[in-house]
């Protein structure tokens, strides 16, 4: 029997929702037949709600009327598919960028992941090999040369940073909110995509390399203040060079680009850039205190106290892990300078 | 994963309220642990001058240490009790998520019982581990509502209390 939705008078439905929601069975029995009597969308939803009450009569009403309405064609809410994600996302403050970057993550969290892992293997390989280094002693000698150490920085940074570009930087674009920047994910050509990141990324690549091989050299050869005045140098001049954006609008265009892209103005950028640098180096701090402390409670402690290579080993691994925040941080940031509706 | 918290009504209407990131949430520690030292400070200084008044007029009641378990028994209330205050008294939200604008409240969107709040803050040390909230850090980032270990045990989350709707 089919029930008509102008019987559906809103004041019977909202004494039904009070009886429902009453202690007394009695109201709440006569309520949920009133409610088989209405029938239709508005019955079926809150009928749903009630499958699995615990009063066996009101839970066998409620399942029964969602079947009557099954049979009509009906649908619950929960079975539609599942909603398109918002495309617009409001960002007031630093903090809520750097939020923003991780919801990113998230949508695609299982990607990023594992592609990031892969294409960081040439940095756990070389953590491997700092960490092996107690067990063989030649091994200690053959790491604790700087050269080699600041040659191996140089090729990764700037002949397999492109990959890790092409594969974390895909994956993290195909969880952005907005559709089109997943679409372009989707249609990506890595090879086609290589070259051109590699040419946009050489000046930025070789700074780095310069400030991270200025970092070992001066650990090996000079005194510790130097050390520490590297590794300030290295926070704050590679958060600069984050302003830098030709290789995110490469992947956010995926096209080829000659110019050399720079985020809208300097001075603008330099603070953003100041508090990036901040944040890099506590979130730089937490991954290496807790990689030291799980070390220590799982019984390595020796390696804590190892030779001094071992803290290029700890460096290594947790750049391994924050890379893809940062790529996923620089693209998101240029993503927003590209298109000033979104700011 | 969703970004919002959906809440269902009795009459099975939804609303949905955001959720609040890993990074805002840090600020907002940073926030409170920077008052709380600046109050500790302050009772430290309280208590120094209080035990050395004491100690001139009452020798023997002083040696039997009852001040010194007095003053941890106020350092450890302080330390856990900030935010349970907090979270009881001011509808979820501490002085550092008050600044940016995020409220602790239970899944179904109440406010945060006793049993609750206390659970969410003493699972602060299982969040610490290994060393600086890592785990905590992590189970922000796995978990579908962004739950700390604490908020896990305790069903809480933690959300934005400010809707900004978009230009």
């Amino acid at each position: 029997m089919t029930v008509e939705l102008t019987d559906n008078s809103d004041a019977r439905f909202v004494a039904c929702l009070d009886n429902l929601e009453s202690s007394e069975v009695s109201r709440r029995r006569q309520a949920i037949a009133t409610l088989e009597q209405i029938g239709g969308v508005r019955a079926l939803q809150v009928a749903a709600a009630l499958t699995g009450d615990a009063d066996q009569i009101v839970a066998s009403s409620a399942r029964r009327i969602c079947s009557e309405a099954g049979k009509k064609g009906l649908v619950q809410r929960s079975f539609l598919k599942t909603q398109a994600l918002p495309q617009t996302v409001a960002i007031k403050s630093f903090m809520q960028l750097l939020d923003e970057v991780v919801f990113i993550m998230r949508r695609n969290l299982a990607e990023v992941v594992r592609d990031s892992f892969l294409f960081s293997i040439p940095k756990f390989s070389l953590v491997t090999l700092f960490f092996l280094c107690p067990f063989y002693e030649p091994l200690l000698e053959i790491v604790s040369q700087p050269w080699l150490i600041c040659l191996l920085i140089f090729i990764y940074e700037i002949f397999w940073r492109p990959l890790v570009w092409v594969s974390t930087g895909n994956a993290f674009l195909a969880g952005f909110p907005d559709n089109s920047v997943r679409r372009q994910s989707r249609q990506f050509s890595g090879r086609k995509l290589y070259r051109p990141l590699l040419r946009a990324g050489l000046v930025e690549a070789v700074l780095y390399a310069l400030i991270l091989s200025s970092v070992f050299w001066w650990h090996f050869n000079l005194n510790s203040i130097g050390a520490l005045l590297g590794v300030l140098g290295f926070f704050w001049l590679a958060a600069w060079l984050h302003s830098s954006s030709s290789v995110p609008v490469i992947l956010l265009r995926n096209k080829d680009s000659e110019e050399v892209v720079w985020l809208s103005g300097y001075s603008r950028n330099f603070w953003v850039s100041i508090k990036l640098g901040a944040t890099l180096a506590v979130l730089y701090f937490v991954v290496l205190s807790s990689i030291a402390s799980l070390m220590w409670l799982l019984g390595f402690a020796e390696w804590i106290n190892g030779p001094i290579v071992f803290i290029f080993g700890y460096f290594i691994a947790a750049d391994a892990l924050i890379d893809p925040f940062v790529i996923g941080y620089r693209l998101l940031l240029t993503r927003l300078s590209m298109d000033p509706r979104l700011l | 994963m969703p970004q919002e918290l959906v809440i269902h009504t009795p009459e099975n209407a939804e609303i949905r309220v955001p959720l609040a990131g890993m990074f805002s949430r840090a600020a907002a520690f940073v926030h409170d642990v920077l008052l709380q030292m600046t109050i500790l400070v302050f009772v430290h200084i309280g208590f120094v001058f209080f035990v050395e008044n004491f100690r001139m007029n009452h020798r023997g009641l002083y040696s039997s240490q009852l001040f010194q378990g007095l003053h941890m028994m106020v350092l450890f209330a302080l330390v856990f009790g900030y935010y349970t205050y907090y979270e009881l008294f001011a509808d979820g939200q501490t002085p550092g998520k008050k600044a940016y604008n995020l409220r602790v409240v239970t899944l179904s969107g109440q406010r945060v019982g006793l049993f609750s709040s206390l659970l969410r803050n003493f699972l602060r040390i299982a969040d610490f581990m290994p060393f600086m909230f890592m785990a905590g850090l992590l189970s922000t980032l796995i978990t579908d509502r962004h739950q700390r270990i604490g908020d896990l045990f305790a069903g809480t989350v933690v959300i934005i209390t400010e809707e900004v709707l978009p230009k």
